[in-house]
């Protein structure tokens, strides 16, 4: 006879019960995927965003959050750093280039970078890539804006066309630089970073647009117009940090410690690669949890199917006898309930795993887009591969222990049956 | 009120320009220590508080306290006792240098700062080290490491029980 296939039939006969016990299942292991797969991916993605960059130099604060401010714009702005320091930077023997990033204008959602044309020569990626232009090329003229691969799609621009940038970071801007608008020169091809969901723009044309502007606002009966602007020279007083390159890895750490002693301002120099490892040392303990809970709803949902299994067995104490009297043995009837169990766990683990991607393709655009994050919903990681098989090892060994109790009871307890 | 206004701001300014330089963190016990490798250079720098190296941070005022610098001092040149490096990738000291670091003005902590420059004829081979800090001196409990590498950059904290780090 063959086992699994009257396995099978059994769990089909109780179809709604075993169909819930799936899906108990299946949202553990959804849980316990999704839990180790955005820990996984949010580190790689994180790391293979700024790959080049020797230092990044900002005000003093946290190094976290200078890192995910100017890197990835998570987070609470930082202070500037004053346009002298960068200069005299700049200088130092030891810097082969430097990048300064400013931010805090944006376009419709999208952050507004306002940078040089070193930008697109050192920015580094993934293992060591340059960006590269889809179409166009960098800024040159004071009012060129470069678009991210993202962005540009989103709002559906094209070389050429001319964009409004807004005062803020909001969404939705009622201070709108509508004045001085930008025509985009450039679009990058998609890098899966943040650079995707970005507005490049020269940091003189980020001076240019609030020229006129005091406090935040537009001086009124003082509004200078975009070919007045042209006429002005402009120079930025403050970047929001600066991305360094350095001659030689050997100095790496004498020129962050020279940074952090900088007489003039408060600065810190952080090394991208151990800032990211501080912030996962910081975020491991949170990780560990939301596995151990998700390990937990695992185990509610194989508690489930033993609940069902076991609450089962009364119900079909007459199927059991009936089967021993047929000349079952009572490791077959054995070997039968651990088909259930293991099949069960299967197709919990399955419509799990089915479950978990449904959700990433549904939410995956949006988490990117909140947070700058790449997560890949394919393909699964070994690890992952791991887990499921060790949910499925736990289903059959919780399999065994309805069915010890068949093993041992079917023949007499189903005969002797009263009603 | 109003003329105090200008020696308000001054003294304001005062402030902000004495605290613009943060002291560095100063815990006994815990020693810094970074190392960068590139081509065949190793540079390694040791950050060492005065209290594990000498067991007293004032600045030295008896002839008992300069023979104690002296000491500390003799033990961190000795580059192959303070860090081991992988035996194949054939690195030689070039250059040892050991000071005490200028204190900041007002500060009671003394602070030294020890510097090895390597060369490697075989750095692909190097794999990490091992340090003999915690021997050398015992009161030490931690040595907070960085480093930059073809590897990648790393950090990692050692102790007496565990003083091996690989890039």
């Amino acid at each position: 006879m063959n086992l699994l296939r009257l396995a099978a039939k059994s769990v089909w006969n109780r179809r709604l019960t075993a169909a819930l016990v799936v899906l108990s299942i299946a949202i553990g292991v959804a849980l316990l995927l999704g839990v180790e797969r955005l820990r996984t991916q949010a580190r790689a993605s994180f790391s293979q965003t700024l790959t080049g960059t020797d230092l990044i130099v900002g005000a003093r604060g946290g190094p976290v959050n200078l890192l995910l401010y100017s890197v990835f714009r998570i987070g609470d702005a930082t202070n500037n750093i004053k346009w002298r320091t960068v200069e005299a930077l700049a200088s130092w023997p030891d810097v082969a280039w430097q990048v300064p990033l400013s931010l805090g204008d944006s376009h419709r959602g999208y952050r507004v970078l306002g940078t040089s044309a070193a930008y697109f020569e050192h920015y580094r990626y993934g293992a060591q890539r340059q960006l590269a232009f889809a179409n166009g090329v960098a800024f040159g003229a004071l009012f060129d804006t470069v678009l991210g691969a993202e962005a540009a799609a989103r709002l559906n621009y094209r070389v050429g066309d001319r964009i409004i940038l807004s005062h803020g970071a909001g969404k939705v801007s009622f201070r709108e630089h509508a004045d001085k608008p930008f025509t985009v020169v450039g679009i990058l091809a998609p890098t899966g970073t943040p650079v995707d969901r970005t507005v490049h723009v020269s940091l003189e044309g980020i001076e240019a647009v609030h020229v006129d502007w005091v406090a935040g606002a537009p001086l009124p009966g003082h509004t200078l117009s975009a070919e007045q602007v042209l006429a002005l020279k402009l120079v930025p007083k403050s970047v929001t940090a600066v991305l360094i390159g350095l001659k030689s890895k050997l100095s790496v750490f004498n020129v962050q410690r020279a940074i952090n002693d900088y007489r003039d301002e408060p600065l810190l120099a952080i090394l991208p690669g151990l800032t990211l490892q501080q912030l996962w040392d910081l975020l491991s303990i949170g990780e560990q949890t939301l596995l151990a809970i998700s390990g937990l709803a695992v185990g509610c949902g194989l508690m489930v199917m033993l609940t069902a299994l076991i609450t089962g067995l009364n119900e079909r104490r007459r199927e059991m006898a009936i089967l021993r009297a047929l000349g079952a043995h009572p490791w077959q009837i054995f070997s039968m309930l651990i088909g259930e169990a293991l099949l069960l766990s299967l197709c919990g683990v399955l419509a799990g795993f089915v479950l978990l991607q449904a959700v990433l393709w549904l939410a995956l655009p949006v988490l990117g887009g909140q947070t700058g994050l790449t997560i890949a919903s394919w393909p699964p990681s070994v690890r992952e591969l791991e887990m499921l098989m060790w949910v499925l090892t736990a289903g059959v060994m919780g399999g065994a222990l309805p069915a010890f109790r068949v093993y041992r009871l079917s023949l007499a307890d189903g005969l002797t049956l009263r009603i | 009120m109003k003329k105090h206004i200008p020696t308000l701001a001054c003294l304001l300014t005062l402030t902000i320009t004495a605290s613009l330089r943060a002291e560095p963190a100063h815990e006994h016990g815990i020693a810094h220590l970074q190392v960068a490798l590139e081509g065949q250079a190793l540079r390694a720098d040791f950050d060492l508080p005065g209290m594990d190296l000498l067991g007293f941070e004032h600045a030295p005022a008896s002839a008992a306290d300069e023979a104690a610098v002296v000491a500390a001092g003799t033990k961190m040149r000795d580059a192959a006792a303070v860090l081991v490096l992988t035996p194949a990738a054939q690195c030689s000291v070039e250059k040892v240098d050991f000071r005490a670091e200028k204190p900041e003005p007002g500060s009671v902590h003394m602070d030294f700062v020890a510097s090895y420059s390597f060369r490697c004829v075989q750095p692909a081979e190097l794999r990490g080290f091992k340090t003999g800090i915690f021997t050398l001196f015992p009161t030490l409990t931690e040595l907070a490491v960085e480093s930059q590498s073809p590897a990648g950059v790393r950090a990692q904290k050692l102790s007496g029980g565990s003083p091996d780090y690989a890039f």
